[in-house]
């Protein structure tokens, strides 16, 4: 059986919860609820099908756009603002669908942040630009963002003239866009392209800036270097043809054409396909079978994405359950996830974006704020080459975690069950999750003390809790101290039950139960997917 | 080196307040009332208190059996009463459980206060409702969402997590020994202490060897390797983790403990006092220990001197009376309190196998600064309440106050604020209040009420001046607030009056207080509409 043969059992519970943690930002109750039973391939019919591009940000407090309005100096911070919580939400609100899980992906390999572009209405463009090709064309992906105003910024192409030669974006191009570094095996000679395909794709792009008036770009013929340029044997001794005037820029589609001729361009974005979605430990037999097979189908499909997900989320490997909690949570997908998790469940409701714009935007500043707390901050990477986790031997995920992200994880869980704070059109508004409201939910009988502790975790946790630690909940956090632990539960959910309006009843449950689930997100199980 | 465990939420830090005493000699205290009330307060921030938690309602008439109502317990209490020749005397009228028998020495030693049918007014049978009225000191019916012990540690650190630990107090306010931090240490907005699950994870916390608690899940593979990961992380994130780790280095227990496992109390003890002896600043301990709810096999029907109940008593007083043999060797008995509370007690007659839940029931408070000796009746078997239970003679309450003013010299502003109330103190311990050593220097005794209290409009506040001189009485709310002057000014020597209408406050508690050049007495006054 080979590995990315296609899973063609239906899905078990748990393999649900592994598809919608993996590929989405809604592993909810209800969305595992549906997809249980189905076959991967019905899951993956929604998981990927398009969904209508969605509306620009607005500056909350007149609800005006501001994308394709004039670059406005005092403005552009809040905009920015504005452009990571209307993202936020976007993640926020997607359902049972890959597409914001891959519009992050492009980011975190596409960089571009606040700091060195500017201006918001770039990095707008830009999002909006990787999140149409969610499920695009990679190659044409590609050739977008070379030229995309905001990476022109980023990577200072628009400063790569023939009179001053910047290189930065022809190395960072190759090293981490496309095909990527192989070992060193000469000075200057980095297997899968050379210090001198820099210094030549660097020539074919030069002339290229950007426009802040209307946001985009604009090719200079006479920046524009003509001669010829000479690659090397990494790309078959290639020889780009210089052109002079428009048609220079004609050059820029042969170089990306000549880099997504090469096998190990198709690897390349295999290989960060897999640490994304499925896991950080590449051996031998992963990098022939699956990394191999995902580059053949990418290659052979004309560098579209849709069906390597599509081969990727269907087969054995995805699902082999040594692959299920395997990997440490992001503070986007823990932010994010969690929060939508117990979305049904807050008092009061979230903001809505129709009725209380400003509401809706600080509230999904929250959720970015927290991230960024936790060291993942969108439009705010800490360089070009993306978030560590996603490259940095041998932790990768797991430096997610430290003592310092760590406890503002836990703040953040905290904050969940005992409330923080939001201005709202009601003015400062107190955010909790009501944690009765949500037991009574997923628990239809909340009396029975070992089978809440069972519901109030069993979507939480990366991996399944053992029956030890669920007598644990039970025991020392439900009910500590009781020899009788459950009829001691029983019997105080019966007494509210009965008077669910008097304070001291409810507080004597939900206070247990907020027990529960503050526990239960601290533990190392719930910070796996 | 691997930590197979999950720590949660421990913080730590230390209350004391600066000392202020550097520089005063002793005799200088001696000498000047103020620096005498300076040096108590000091001697105060010195002082632990350790609460010991009995959950589930201890069966106080058969912890210390009423030798003088032997007909009516052999009556009511057939299915656990103890034979008569297994009683173990205390004195004439008081018997002891056989296996609660090892008290007795501390009791003789005048190392334990004995405080006969504490409750508060209407008992809660609620196991968790009863329990939240003695964590955070409410009143029957009246609805508190923080602990009495968190509003002592908020009062003189209001902003406690933020900015602890610091120099001033490197160590945790607070400790609970246990799996959640219960609501007695819950503060004004946050938890005020740490919790450290128990003795395995303080021992692997201390020597960072890896050990195999009952809650820890073992779990092998990429998802396994992750959670010790996590471990790690979370076992160095604990703010204190560092602090606790070198103070328990240095400190040694000294006593014979009993084997780990053997007794949960004595295990929690033991920790406690490993962090006294070395050094640890923390001025609160709460542990706990769980099963009082004895319906059914309290006794075995075979020997009714054994059985879970008899187990229970016998972890109580083996863990009581080592953990003093323990302080004495470590010569740190003056600086350490007991103090035992259980949710309620339970009913004299017996159903067929155990103890229903009752009402009043002892306290204990342990160690050298206690006064010794029993306060208070053995509640009586035949005047019961008509639900058939014990009827109450102090308030939970008071015992509270009187720790917290006689043991941590908390003043009428600090009582007010964790209190809400005033209560009468009970002379349990050796050490006596501020209030009291003014009042006793002075060799002053003045008494102060108000009739009719409660009152709705006029009321008359009467008190006797021992001598002539200038007085200033003000009204206060709960908080401690100045309301208004009642009187001001010179007056002379014997009974004085005040006229007050009270017609204009708001329902509830206020409490007057009585200046004079001798001292200061106060009273409460109930105003209802």
């Amino acid at each position: 059986m080979a590995l990315m043969d296609a899973y063609t059992g239906v899905l078990d519970e748990s393999r649900v919860k592994h598809l919608l943690r993996r590929t989405t930002f809604a592993p909810t109750t209800d969305n595992i609820k549906s997809l249980t039973g189905r076959s991967a391939t019905a899951a993956l019919a929604n998981l990927l099908s398009d969904t209508p591009i969605p509306s620009p940000p607005i500056d909350p407090t007149t609800g005006e756009q501001w994308h394709n309005k004039s670059y406005n100096r005092d403005k552009d911070a809040n905009y920015n603002e504005y452009l990571k919580s209307w993202w936020a939400g976007l993640m926020f609100n997607d359902g049972v669908s890959l597409r914001e899980k891959m519009t992050l992906f492009w980011h975190n390999l596409l960089v571009s942040s606040y700091p060195a572009v500017q201006d918001a209405r770039y990095l707008y463009r830009q999002n909006a630009l990787l999140r149409r090709f969610a499920f695009g064309n990679v190659r044409t992906l590609l050739k977008e963002i070379t030229i995309d105003p905001a990476m022109l910024r980023y990577l200072n192409g628009n400063t790569n003239t023939k009179a001053t030669i910047n290189e930065n974006y022809g190395r960072e191009l190759q090293e981490l866009f496309t095909i990527g570094k192989g070992a060193e095996v000469s000075a200057g000679n980095y297997t899968n392209y050379t210090e001198q395909d820099v210094r030549a794709a660097a020539r074919v792009l030069t002339g290229w800036t950007d426009v802040p008036e209307g946001v985009t770009s604009r090719f200079v013929a006479d920046n524009h270097v003509s001669e010829d340029k000479q690659f090397s044997a990494a790309y078959q001794n290639t020889v780009i043809r210089g052109r002079s005037g428009a048609d220079g820029a004609q050059e820029t589609d042969e170089l990306l054409d000549m880099i997504f001729r090469q096998p190990e361009t198709a690897r390349f974005f295999c290989r960060k396909l897999y640490v994304w979605f499925v896991g950080t430990e590449i051996d031998a037999t992963i990098e022939k079978e699956v990394i191999g097979e995902l580059a053949n189908t990418l290659r052979g499909g004309n560098w579209e994405i849709k069906p390597v997900l599509e081969m990727l989320f269907k087969s054995q490997h995805f699902f082999d359950t040594a692959n299920i909690g395997a990997m440490v949570k992001s503070p986007i997908d823990l932010v994010v996830s969690t929060t939508k998790y117990f979305s049904k469940y807050f008092a009061p409701t979230i903001p809505s974006q129709v009725s209380d714009p400003e509401g809706y935007y600080n509230f999904m500043k929250w959720l970015w704020q927290n991230a960024d707390t936790q060291e993942m901050g969108i439009l705010n990477h800490p360089n070009v080459a993306g978030w560590k986790a996603y490259y940095q031997t041998p932790l990768y995920d797991r430096l997610w975690m430290n003592t310092a992200t760590l406890a503002s994880r836990n703040d953040f869980t905290d904050k969940l069950l005992g409330g923080f704070t939001i201005a709202t059109k009601q003015g400062m508004t107190r955010f909790a999750v009501d944690s009765i409201a949500f037991a009574k939910d997923v628990c239809s009988s909340p009396s029975n003390g070992d089978d809440l502790v069972d519901k109030l975790s069993i979507d939480l946790t990366g991996v399944a809790l053992t029956s030890e630690q669920k007598l644990y909940l039970m025991d020392e956090v439900l009910a500590p101290g009781f020899s009788n632990a459950r009829g001691a539960w029983d019997m105080n959910w019966s007494f509210y039950a009965v008077d669910p309006d008097n304070p001291a009843k409810r507080q004597a449950v939900q206070s247990r139960i907020d027990n529960v689930l503050k526990f239960v997100l601290q533990m190392p199980e719930t910070h796996l997917v | 080196m691997k930590r197979r465990d999950f720590l949660t939420g421990l913080g730590s830090a230390a209350i004391g307040l600066p000392l202020v005493l550097d520089g005063f000699t002793t005799r200088a205290f001696a000498e000047s009332p103020t620096l005498k009330h300076v040096a108590m307060l000091a001697a105060a921030q010195d002082r632990v208190l350790v609460l010991i938690q009995l959950s589930g309602g201890n069966d106080g008439i058969n912890t210390l059996i009423p030798l003088d109502q032997l007909s009516d317990y052999y009556r009511l209490r057939q299915a656990v009463a103890i034979p008569q020749n297994r009683i173990v005397k205390l004195n004439d009228a008081t018997g002891l459980h056989p296996t609660f028998a090892p008290i007795k020495s501390l009791f003789d030693d005048g190392n334990l206060t004995i405080v006969n049918g504490v409750s508060y007014p209407t008992v809660n049978q609620s196991h968790f409702r009863s329990t939240d009225i003695w964590f955070t000191a409410s009143d029957s019916e009246q609805y508190l969402s923080s602990g009495w012990l968190g509003r002592f540690v908020n009062y003189e650190a209001p902003t406690y997590p933020t900015g602890y630990p610091n120099d001033k107090t490197p160590d945790p306010l607070a400790i609970e020994i246990g799996g959640a931090m219960s609501l007695t240490l819950q503060g004004n907005t946050n938890a005020t202490g740490i919790t450290i699950r128990d003795l395995s994870a303080f021992e692997q916390l201390v020597s960072g060897q890896a050990t195999t608690g009952g809650s820890v899940a073992q779990r092998t593979g990429k998802a396994g390797a992750r959670i010790d990961f996590i471990r790690d992380v979370q076992a160095q994130s604990q703010k204190y983790s560092s602090r606790i780790r070198s103070v328990a280095d240095k400190g040694r227990n000294k006593a014979q403990y009993p084997d780990k496992g053997k007794n949960p109390l004595a295990d929690q003890l033991q920790i406690v006092a490993r962090l006294i002896a070395g050094g640890l600043q923390t001025r609160v301990y709460v542990v706990n220990l769980g099963g009082f709810d004895t319906h059914w096999s309290q006794a075995e029907p075979s020997d009714v001197t054994t059985g879970i109940h008899a187990n229970l008593l016998r972890y109580l007083a083996e863990g009581m009376k080592t953990f003093q043999q323990d302080l004495k060797l470590l010569g740190l008995e003056n600086k350490v309190l007991g103090m035992t509370i259980s949710e309620f007690g339970r009913r004299p007659a017996t159903s067929s196998l155990g103890t229903d839940h009752g009402t009043a029931g002892p306290m204990f408070l342990f160690g050298a600064p206690v006064k010794g000796g029993i306060i208070g009746k053995n509640p009586s078997l035949t005047d019961l309440l008509p639900d058939g239970n014990l009827k109450m003679q102090y308030d939970f309450r008071q015992l509270y106050t009187s720790v917290l003013s006689q043991w941590f010299q908390a003043d009428t502003q600090h009582l007010n604020t964790v209190m809400m109330k005033s209560f009468e103190q009970l002379p349990l311990l050796t050490t006596t209040s501020v209030r009291d050593e003014q009042a006793q220097a002075t060799a002053i005794s003045m008494t102060i009420r108000n009739y009719p209290n409660p009152c709705a409009g006029a009321t008359r506040i009467e008190y006797h001046l021992p001598q002539s001189g200038t007085v200033h009485l003000t009204l206060h709310d709960m908080l401690g607030r100045e309301i208004a002057t009642v009187a001001q000014g010179y007056q002379a020597q014997g009974a004085q009056s005040v006229e007050f209408d009270a017609s204009h406050l708001a329902q509830g508690a206020y409490f007057y207080r009585l200046q004079t050049e001798q001292g200061m007495t106060s009273g409460q006054m109930n105003v209802v509409r």
